[in-house]
This record gives C-alpha cells, structure tokens and sequence, in this order.
C-alpha cells in the first residue's frame, strides 16, 4: 500500500506537524497488516514534531516499511529513512559529520546510544549538538544555557527512565519567525511503564502517567524525600514563562500541551498510541533579558 | 586515609555538568581514592543540570563516607546548588488535573479540539 505524503505544515502553528502526523498515522492504521510505502511528495516540508511522531509511531509497532522519497532531498538528508543519523556509523568523524550542517537551517535526526557506559560520548555528543544549534541560529549565551538546559533535562530522564536503546533528537530553526523547534524521543517503555515498575500507587493509565509526570511525581525519590520531578517542571517553567515558547509530550496514547494558555491533557483514540515518550519544543530565542536560573524550582 | 587538595571538576570531567551519571562519577572518584576529605573546586564549570545537582548534593555533599568543601561556583550555579539544597524535602500539593482531561475517539476530533488552541 502506498501512502503519499504531501503534509500541509504551517510553520507558525507548532502543533500542526502533530496533527498532520496524525492523519498519516490513520492512513497506515487501516493498511497495518500490509507492506507500506510511505511516499514524500518532492516538495513536502516536514517538521520536526511531524517527522518525530511519525517515525517513533513506526517503531512502536514494528511496522514493515519502505520510504520513497523521489527528489525530495530533505528528507534524505534528514536521515529519515535510516531513522536517525548514528555517531557509531561515523567513528571517527561523527563531530566533522555533524559541522557539516553548521550552514544549514537544521540538524538530521541523530539516534544515539542510551547506555550508561555511552556518558562521555553521549554528552560529547550533546555539547557537539548544541554547539552547531549555537553557531547556527546565532544564539545568545543567555539562551543558550536555556537551551542546553531543556535538552539535558530530556536526555538525562530517557537516560535513566525510559529503558530504551536508543534516543533521538532532531531539530529546525525558523530564522524569519525566530524560533528553534526541538524534538528529544525514545522508544522506551513510556512513562507508565516507568511508574508500573516500582508499583506507583494510583497510575493505571498513560494519561494518569502524564499528569503524573508533569506534576512532578518521581519514581526514584529518596527515602521520606521528594527531592526529584522537578526537572520537568522547570523546563516548562524556563520555556514557557521565560522564553514564551510551547511545549508538548506524548507518552504511550497519551498527549500533554502547555502554552502561555492553556495545559491540557489530551487521550488519543483508542487505535493511536506510541511506545516511548517524545517531548516537543518551540523555542523563541530572541530574549536579551532571559536568564534561565530565575526559572529554577 | 587521605585528603586531596581538591578536585578539578572541569579537568577531571567537564565544564558542562548534564547528567546524574556524572554525580555519580565524582562520588566513585573519591571513594576509589579512599579520600576522607576533598574540596571540590567548580572553577571553570559553566553549566550545570538541575539532575546533575541534586545526584551530586545527595551522592556527593551528603556522602557519610567523605567530607566535601566546595569553592568557586558561580553565582549561577550556586544558585541551582541552592534550589536543589531548599527543595529537598518539600512536601508538594499535586493539582487535580481531571478538568483538564480531553478523551477523543477519532483523529478528526483530535485535530478539531487542536485547532481551537492558539500555538506558536
């Protein structure tokens, strides 16, 4: 079956990568048990959120696939097909791989190990990723500590939640409008499956998991202490209140968005759900007076 | 039984401190050295994660089996030692958040309730 991709992506609107994501998702739904072809038209663009959801979704249910993407190079360049650009593909060389996009409006998708014995590669490989973000959006150093704030967050939960093998992070900046969107995914076990395995009281669902989540609830507190759950609720608190940006999670059939006005929780229909958990950002990075520590909790 | 001088933390590890992994790295550092005393000297360190903080104040400061004096934070990252250090044992209210709830049954209902929010 093949199913042609010809997305209509408004880049002002964060959420419509999702929802276009979505529609596609239908589509492979109703075809699930046959070989599908996911064919891009030669000149869809493609978000982050949009490619983020659509290949973690792919993933979670092993589905048989096959990408075409005729002239549309973007999407090859992104390092869809291969589902993520790997640092171990490039061993000696993966920092120079990465420069290579330091003139580019993006960074492809970049899959890398989650392993604990993968630490230093793993932050090097942070550093490297949020040096190209600097150099090429040409972000302030006040932003930029937000920025590696919200990404260190993010990894360092897949890291030590997630029990997934592989994280992915994919990025886009929009020079006119000036703002920087930021994917970070797994395909792990989802944050239910987090809380279920140390038998959290009172979280039998993913959205139950999600309000959990974003409330602060942590699965790793200390002994008669709630000294953890607050790196989530920082970085929104960082994002939203001192950058204005948006910011959006999905965890199994679960969905969480929180803006400037509204933080709402939404349940997918019963036939949509991912493996894993994706955070999704829109970052504005034009704030000459933010300073990120003032949004600690 | 030994005391260090004190520990470089960007030479040793990095200048920018992300995860709860490299906590932990500092605290085996000192337990392999059998050190009973450190200082630990933040000079030169620009960043620090709110996780890496707090493994580090539980893993490092509070460590019955050594004892630490920090020197030369930042005013920033002394404020997230701070934050870290006050937020330890607060007891937090969580929210009811069942009004905020929205359960859909199809993708276009999905995307109907999406596009009656205002984004970015």
């Amino acid at each position: 079956m093949e199913i042609k991709i010809k997305p209509r992506i408004k880049d002002r609107n964060f959420i419509s990568g999702f929802q276009e994501a979505l529609k596609i998702i239908e589509q492979i739904n109703q075809h699930k048990d046959e070989d599908i072809t996911l064919s891009f038209d030669n000149h869809a663009f493609v978000s982050p959120l949009f490619i983020t959801v659509l290949l973690i979704y792919l993933k979670s249910h092993n589905l048989k696939y096959k990408i075409e993407v005729g002239k549309n190079n973007y999407i090859s360049t992104i390092y869809f097909e291969k589902e993520g650009l790997k640092p171990e593909d490039f061993p000696l060389h993966f920092n120079q791989k990465l420069s290579s996009y330091r003139n580019k409006t993006y960074l492809p998708i970049i899959s890398f190990s989650t392993k604990l014995e993968c630490n230093d590669e793993r932050n090097s490989l942070v550093s490297a990723i949020e040096t190209i973000l600097k150099n090429q959006v040409g972000l302030q150093p006040n932003v930029l500590i937000g920025l590696k704030y919200l990404i260190s967050e993010s990894v360092d939960n897949i890291v030590e939640h997630s029990e997934s093998e592989r994280a992915y992070i994919f990025a886009q900046y929009f020079k006119t409008k000036m703002f920087l969107d930021i994917c970070i995914a797994d395909n792990g076990i989802s944050l239910l499956g987090s809380y279920q395995k140390v038998n959290f009281e009172n979280i039998s669902n993913h959205v139950e998991a999600l309000i959990a989540a974003q409330s602060g609830k942590s699965t790793k507190n200390l002994p008669d202490a709630e000294n953890r759950g607050f790196g989530i609720k920082t970085s929104k608190n960082l994002l939203i209140n001192g950058l204005g940006g948006n910011y959006l999670m999905i965890s199994g059939e679960a969905l969480y968005i929180k803006t400037s006005e509204v933080e709402n929780f939404v349940k997918m229909p019963p036939t949509i759900s991912w493996k894993g958990t994706i955070i999704a950002m829109r970052i504005p990075y034009q704030n000459t007076n933010f300073s990120y520590i003032n949004y600690v909790e | 039984m030994k005391t260090i001088k004190a520990i470089q933390v960007s030479a040793l590890f990095s200048n920018d401190l992300k995860s709860r992994l490299v906590a932990r790295n500092i605290r085996n550092f000192i337990l392999e050295k059998q050190y009973v005393s450190v200082t630990i000297d933040f000079k030169n360190v620009t960043f620090t994660s709110r996780t890496f903080m707090d493994e580090f104040y539980n893993q490092v400061v509070l460590n019955p089996k050594f004892k630490t004096k920090i020197i030369n934070m930042s005013s920033d990252i002394q404020s997230m030692f701070d934050a870290v250090k006050a937020t330890q044992h607060k007891s937090r209210e969580y929210k009811n958040e069942s009004d905020h709830v929205f359960t859909f049954s199809s993708v276009s209902d999905v995307n109907n309730y999406l596009n009656g929010l205002s984004f970015l």
